[in-house]
């Protein structure tokens, strides 16, 4: 099977966000990435698919040049090979342009199944695997927490509000993943020096303008400092109060 | 007849002489950029993979490494990091192997002992001495974790002197050995499949030498042969977690095919097995060193008294620079010698001592400072802090206690000036080859260094005999060695290091910090230096003297 992972380089957990100078984004230098957590649910389960069903799976990314980075990830955790749709000004494509450029990129590999996180810890917008899958005219299930493939057939359970929802559709299709789907596998030693052999082909993609502009960035107002309003069992009153009249959580 | 030659790229011997090779540390080592990439992808593999997977405060209480914990070293592969590829493994160096102890001790002092006592220790007979036949038999084995190795040495009567050993190996009729005696405080040992043991072997040119004066030959013997016996786990201080046991070998029947080496070469063979895994030591205290620097940041800037962060005061503000100073200083010793090995150079004994005395005995003051950080909490066992201070105590002691590396330093530095060797050695290093940044460090540095020649040669020059039994004037002479040799390391590392920068506010404060660094190293130089005229030595051997009778 013609398996595609669609994966994100996205700012390190620990990164402390800043904004840029132009007020639009956020300040690129000194910061850490990494692939981004669902992501790494996605290419796991592009992986077990290949095991279980046979054939190749590739590893999808649009991102600057520095990107290989996290495709070697992905290759050394068992994707065969890499496609980096090489873009400078990558953090700031919409989602549209985003998935309009993987689903062209996605047609032009034969895949047969994608596999997308269920959102980019980033921007958490959830929508490029789901707005890929209606450029491609494939079937679509998101939050997928169960997944079997039979044929051309797949099986999922996805999760929602309402509770677990079961699905069948044919193949191509697009599954973004969430968390529960799989446990992803740490590369190995084996697996990393395996990655070095593996190609990255870095493409140049048509861009389509953005549908959406940026106005303005602005990080979280600062939490205000905690108070301590007295102490033993004497300031329980006291505490009650503050809960209902000022946090009004009671 | 002309004094004997000796050609040595060693800073160390060198400083013996007053010299200082710049070649020996100038450019300082980095790899080369693939095993540089490599390096950081399995480094941040494993880093991600301990934090999941290892749980250091209930490996503490319980005793115990988890199973699935030592199963994880081997499905990723980590055993065979160092083992050549044609045998299973990926071949890596000495720096790849240092990063990845650190990185591991930095989760997990206790699971970090694994793989020391297998990679580090156990496979490196084979590894170094073994025959191809031996290579092929063993090393994928040990790669893929199937078999776990453990190096027994150390017996009761056998630890910093290894003269005393007294398990034997008898050479039996269809070749095999017949190998009895009793091996103490053994790591690895409960679950170990396989012992590197050291035992008398009889010299055939001497067949009836007293058993101490026999050679030691190496073998690998089987856990699951008859005659083996592993005895309960030691009740110890810290690493609770790893398995400390005495292992006793009764007439166990040994392979010819494994015996490790030439017979009669065992001791070589341990001595080179020590001399990497010293360094490898040192690389564990970086990541315990990190681990209780950053405990200790946090706790400074969240712990508030009198008003403000505890990070504000002075004496705290003492204790958290000298940790990011030593920490620059033992990453900047240790990778130095890493580069040596890795370039393979063969005479690297010294600089591995050097770097094990000096970030055993800085992790040791180091985690007893965060300790002091966190106050009275840092004593509750509910803290890393209490553990992080009984883990370092043993690094002190084993794989060479830090006193009979002191005297192997100054025995080996003295050596050219009894033997009336002459040493070669490249052009020393002058000011100029240092960052202007830090130019006045790098003159200091050279200054005592030249001091440190004269001293020696001084004293070797009034009496020479009674300078080889002096072990007080011996360790300060290998204590200033070993403060001079970190200060070249963080003078060489930094100087690349501030080349590279291109950041101003950055490079400045790296600059503050490698100042530090340096200056600590000098001080600690210059008082091991001033304390050779010190008259309380001869105090000191009196008051003992008196005591014992």
């Amino acid at each position: 099977m013609n398996i595609v992972a669609c994966i994100k380089r996205v700012p390190a957990t620990e990164t402390q966000p800043k904004i840029a100078s132009d007020g639009k984004g956020m300040d690129h230098s000194r910061v850490e990435y990494m692939l981004s957590f669902y992501d790494e649910i996605a290419l796991e389960e592009a992986i077990r698919t290949k095991e279980a069903a046979g054939g190749e799976v590739t590893a999808l990314t649009l991102g600057p040049a520095e990107a290989t980075k996290e495709i070697r990830d992905c290759l050394a955790r068992g994707a065969d090979k890499g496609t980096l749709l090489t873009d400078p000004e990558w953090h700031a494509r919409d989602t549209r342009t985003t998935a309009r450029a993987l689903a062209a990129q996605v047609t032009a590999l034969g895949a047969e199944i994608v596999f997308c996180g269920r959102q980019a810890t980033d921007r958490d917008n959830a929508a490029v695997g789901p707005m890929m899958a209606t450029y491609l005219g494939w079937a679509c299930v998101t939050d997928v927490i169960e997944l079997s493939i039979d044929g051309t057939k797949g099986h999922a359970k996805r999760e929602s509000e309402r509770g677990i929802e079961s699905y069948t559709f044919d193949l191509p299709a697009v599954i973004t993943c969430q968390k529960g789907l799989n446990e992803p596998r740490y590369a190995g030693l084996k697996g990393i020096m395996a990655a070095k052999k593996k190609p990255i082909e870095e493409i140049a993609p048509e861009l389509v303008q953005n549908m959406t502009e940026v106005l303005g960035v602005e990080l979280p107002p600062a939490r205000p400092a905690g108070r301590i309003i007295g102490q033993g069992t004497d300031a329980i009153p006291a505490l009650l109060e503050a809960l209902r009249t000022e946090a009004k959580v009671l | 007849m002309s004094a004997p030659s000796v050609s040595s790229n060693s800073l160390v011997r060198s400083l013996f002489l007053g010299k200082t090779p710049a070649a020996s540390f100038l450019p300082f080592p980095v790899p080369d950029a693939e095993t540089r990439e490599t390096t950081e992808e399995i480094v941040a593999m494993v880093s991600s993979w301990a934090a999941d997977a290892i749980d250091p405060a209930a490996i503490d209480t319980n005793k115990t490494i988890p199973k699935e914990v030592i199963d994880g070293l081997s499905e990723l592969g980590l055993l065979g990091l160092i083992v050549p590829e044609e045998h299973g493994g990926i071949g890596m160096g000495q720096y790849t192997y240092s990063r990845v102890m650190e990185v591991v001790a930095n989760r997990c002092a206790s699971t970090v002992t694994v793989i020391g006592g297998h990679m580090g220790l156990c496979m490196k007979p084979v590894l170094l001495f073994g025959t191809d036949e031996q290579k092929a038999r063993w090393l994928p084995t040990f790669a893929n974790g199937e078999t776990i190795g453990s190096f027994a040495l150390t017996e009761a009567g056998a630890g910093s002197d290894a003269g005393g050993l007294r398990s034997y190996a008898e050479l039996q009729e269809d070749g095999s050995w017949k190998l009895s005696g009793t091996k103490a405080m053994i790591t690895n040992a409960s679950f170990a499949n396989v012992f590197a043991v050291f035992a008398r072997t009889p010299d055939p040119a001497f067949p009836t030498a007293p058993l101490l004066e026999r050679p030691i030959s190496c073998f690998y013997v089987r856990a699951a042969a008859d005659g083996v016996t592993v005895s309960a786990e030691e009740n110890k201080m810290g690493l609770c977690g790893s398995s400390t046991c005495e292992v006793s070998f009764d007439e166990v029947i040994v392979p010819a095919g494994d015996l490790i080496g030439a017979q009669g070469a065992g001791f070589k063979i341990a001595l080179n097995t020590l001399n990497t895994g010293r360094h490898g030591l040192a690389a564990c205290c970086i990541g315990q060193a990190k681990l209780a620097t950053g405990l200790a940041f946090t706790q400074a800037t969240e712990r508030v008294q009198f008003g403000k962060q505890i990070a504000e005061f002075g004496l705290v503000q003492e204790m958290l620079a000298g940790m990011r100073a030593d920490v620059y200083a033992m990453e900047a010793g240790t990778h130095l010698a890493a580069g040596l090995i890795d370039r393979g150079e063969s005479d690297y004994l010294l600089e591995s001592a050097c770097c094990k005395i000096f970030a055993t005995e800085r992790l040791w003051t180091l985690a007893n400072d965060a300790l002091q950080v966190a106050g009275g909490m840092g004593f509750m066992r509910e803290y890393p802090f209490e553990r992080i201070v009984r883990d370092a105590r043993i690094n002190l002691i084993f794989e060479g206690t830090n006193q009979i590396l002191r005297t192997l330093i100054a025995g080996q530095g003295l050596r050219p000036l009894f033997r009336e060797e002459q040493s070669e050695h490249g052009p020393s290093a002058v000011p100029e080859d240092f960052a202007v940044e830090l130019r006045a460090e790098a003159e200091r540095a050279l200054a005592i260094a030249a001091q440190l020649g004269a001293k020696t040669s001084e004293l070797a020059k009034k009496n020479a005999r009674a300078l080889l039994a002096d072990q007080s004037t011996q360790a300060r002479l290998s204590e200033t060695a070993v403060s001079l040799y970190t200060a070249f390391a963080v003078l060489a590392k930094a100087t690349a290091e501030i080349a590279l920068e291109q950041d101003d506010q950055n490079k400045a404060d790296l600059v503050d910090l490698v100042r530090l660094s340096a200056r600590r190293r000098l001080v600690g130089a210059s008082r091991a230096l001033a304390r050779l005229d010190d008259p309380d030595t001869e105090l000191e051997h009196r008051v003992v003297a008196s005591a014992i009778g």
